[in-house]
């Protein structure tokens, strides 16, 4: 006769094939008897069959595929990474643009006064060298021959008034010796110094404007002995013809003149005094407008004769470069270096400057990022 | 579809799908009420579907989604503060009365069902997933002692305790106790 522990320890079982049929007869007869184990045994029965009529709601079966869907989407996994490389890419834009500008806007700021004026007439020539590039200006090259023809009809057609005038920018690290160079250079061509401006710029470096008048004839011999000082960073050139002008003016002079020689006439016939104060009022006003066009073309004379030089020079640092001259390799090696270190620290103090700018912008910015990511995530998580 | 070209998710639902009934069971018997079953649910197979790649297959796929079910289950009863000591049911083995378990054995089997499942719900969060996974989902001892991360030994001292409060609460259910007339003798699915 089964007892109860047995028939517990049986029903726990589990056989996967069944009892054998004296196993079974013996559970059969003590289930009979032993109501406990009877329960026992339609618990366990109804718990293994608990569920079978029940059905998985349909909401569930769909959603979690849904979710393993979502999850797997390329969005989640791979559009992060686009997004990262596109982030870092904008980052790093933004860092070299604003470092950039902030090292541009130095730069302007330390050669504000080598900016040419606004409103100069409009260059026929022009050359703009890097600081440290070109010292050949093959334009100039061509330059002598060319207003040498000007000249020669300057001077056999009267009538051919040109205005030349050039600007011209240098820079030198004997800065002094060229400043006199330069003088001499105009002294020898009969020139003259209109204006001279001299100040420190950046870093205790010093910048001279000048306006030179120069004989027209003699401004290319100025241009090209100007070449020989320094460094030449720019130049530009520009002549204007005013021969038109200059014969209207002309003209109306002579017909002044010819109206005030018929007012004297008039004047020595003059009977009344009427007619005294009439022509004497009359020959005072043709007297201020010979004076004007006489002065008009005074000046025009003057710009045709004396060509308009405006020269800038700028002073260099005293770093020694091989264009300076010949350099041994451990010179050119340590000057790299130093260029090299210096070009970093001007680097890295331009990124502080840009940073500092921008912290409050990029403060606000991590901030939205912040939110946004922060929003985004709950919205996953529900 | 080759093996190959099958995407991640694809070939989580292969494996998960004949799988669903008993985790979203298992869920629901643990959590007592659909809702929660189904979040619970849908959390554990996101869990697996997650860690599909952590999982080694040293042990079997089910026994694995069982572990993760049971487990998110237990955490969010713990988030409910419905999980309790094991002391609960510090009392050891009773006996039940003869006369009352006859009078069970009429209960219709819908009725039965119903209060049994009724049983489980008042069970203590720990022996509830002992109980469901052994007696409901029928995994053997072994499987469900490592889906709990428990020692065998306690896993069965679990589950006997919690058929026992089980018949215990069964039996109170005095209104539909009936007439004796069924016996259990009958041949038991393996």
């Amino acid at each position: 006769m089964m007892n109860c522990k047995e028939c517990r320890a049986l029903l726990d079982s589990r056989p996967a094939n069944g009892l054998d049929g004296k196993l079974q007869e013996a559970l059969d007869a003590h289930l009979e008897a032993c109501p406990a184990c009877r329960m026992a045994s339609q618990v366990l029965r109804d718990a293994r069959s608990l569920d079978d009529l029940d059905e998985v709601p349909a909401q569930f079966s769909s959603a979690w595929r849904q979710r393993i869907t979502q999850e797997e989407v390329p969005p989640v996994k791979q559009f992060p990474r686009i997004t990262r490389w596109l982030a870092v890419a904008a980052a790093l834009f933004v860092l070299v643009g604003g470092t950039w500008m902030v090292g541009r806007d130095r730069v302007r700021t330390a050669d504000q006064g080598s900016v040419p004026a606004a409103g100069a007439p409009q260059p026929d020539r022009n050359y703009y060298g890097s600081p440290d590039g070109m010292r050949d200006f093959a334009m100039l090259e061509d330059a002598p021959a060319e207003s040498a023809g000007a000249r020669t009809l300057t001077k056999e057609q009267a009538a051919e008034k040109i205005i030349r005038s050039a600007r011209m920018e240098l820079s030198t690290r004997e800065f002094d010796k060229d400043v006199e160079a330069v003088t001499q250079a105009l002294a020898r061509a009969g020139g003259r110094v209109e204006s001279a401006t001299l100040y420190n710029s950046y870093g205790s470096l010093r910048v001279a404007y000048y306006t030179l008048r120069v004989p027209s004839s003699q401004l290319d011999t100025v241009i090209t002995a100007l070449r020989g000082i320094g460094r030449l960073v720019s130049f530009s050139e520009s002549s204007e013809d005013v021969s038109e002008q200059y014969a209207d003016t002309e003209n109306r002079l002579l017909t002044q003149r010819t109206k005030m020689e018929r007012l004297q006439a008039l004047l020595a016939k003059a009977e009344s005094v009427e007619d005294l104060i009439t022509i004497e009022s009359s020959i005072s006003d043709t007297q201020y407008e010979i004076d004007r066009l006489t002065g008009q073309l005074r000046g025009m004379d003057s710009k045709v004769d004396y060509s308009t030089l405006s020269l800038t020079i700028n002073e260099l640092g005293p770093i020694e470069t091989s264009q300076d001259r010949e350099e041994t390799l451990w010179e050119r090696v340590k000057n790299g270096v130093k260029a090299a270190f210096e070009g970093f620290v001007q680097l890295m103090s331009d990124l502080v400057v840009f940073l500092s700018i921008a912290l409050p912008y990029l403060l606000v910015l991590v901030l939205l990022v912040l939110i946004i990511r922060y929003i985004i995530k709950r919205r996953k998580n529900k | 579809m080759s093996a190959a070209r099958q995407t991640k998710a694809q070939r989580f639902e292969q494996l998960a799908a004949p799988l669903e009934r008993q985790v979203y069971f298992t869920c629901l018997h643990m959590m007592g009420n659909p809702q929660d079953a189904e979040d619970c649910a849908q959390e554990a197979l996101l869990k697996a579907f997650r860690k599909l790649d952590s999982f080694r297959g040293d042990a079997q796929f089910s026994t694995w989604l069982y572990t993760l079910a049971a487990r998110t289950c237990l955490d969010a009863l713990r988030k409910r503060r419905e999980a309790f000591s094991l002391d609960a049911l510090a009392e050891d083995g009773f006996e039940i009365p003869d006369e009352q378990a006859e009078i069970f054995l009429r209960l219709e089997e819908k009725e039965r069902k119903a209060a049994l499942r009724q049983a489980i719900s008042q069970l203590p969060a720990d022996f509830r997933a002992a109980v469901v996974l052994v007696d409901l989902q029928g995994l053997p001892y072994r499987e469900a002692a490592r889906a709990l991360d428990i020692p065998e030994g306690t896993l069965k001292s679990r589950v006997s305790r919690a058929r026992s409060t089980l018949y215990k609460i069964l039996l109170k259910h005095g209104e539909l106790f009936l007439a004796e007339d069924r016996l259990s003798g009958e041949r038991r699915d393996g």
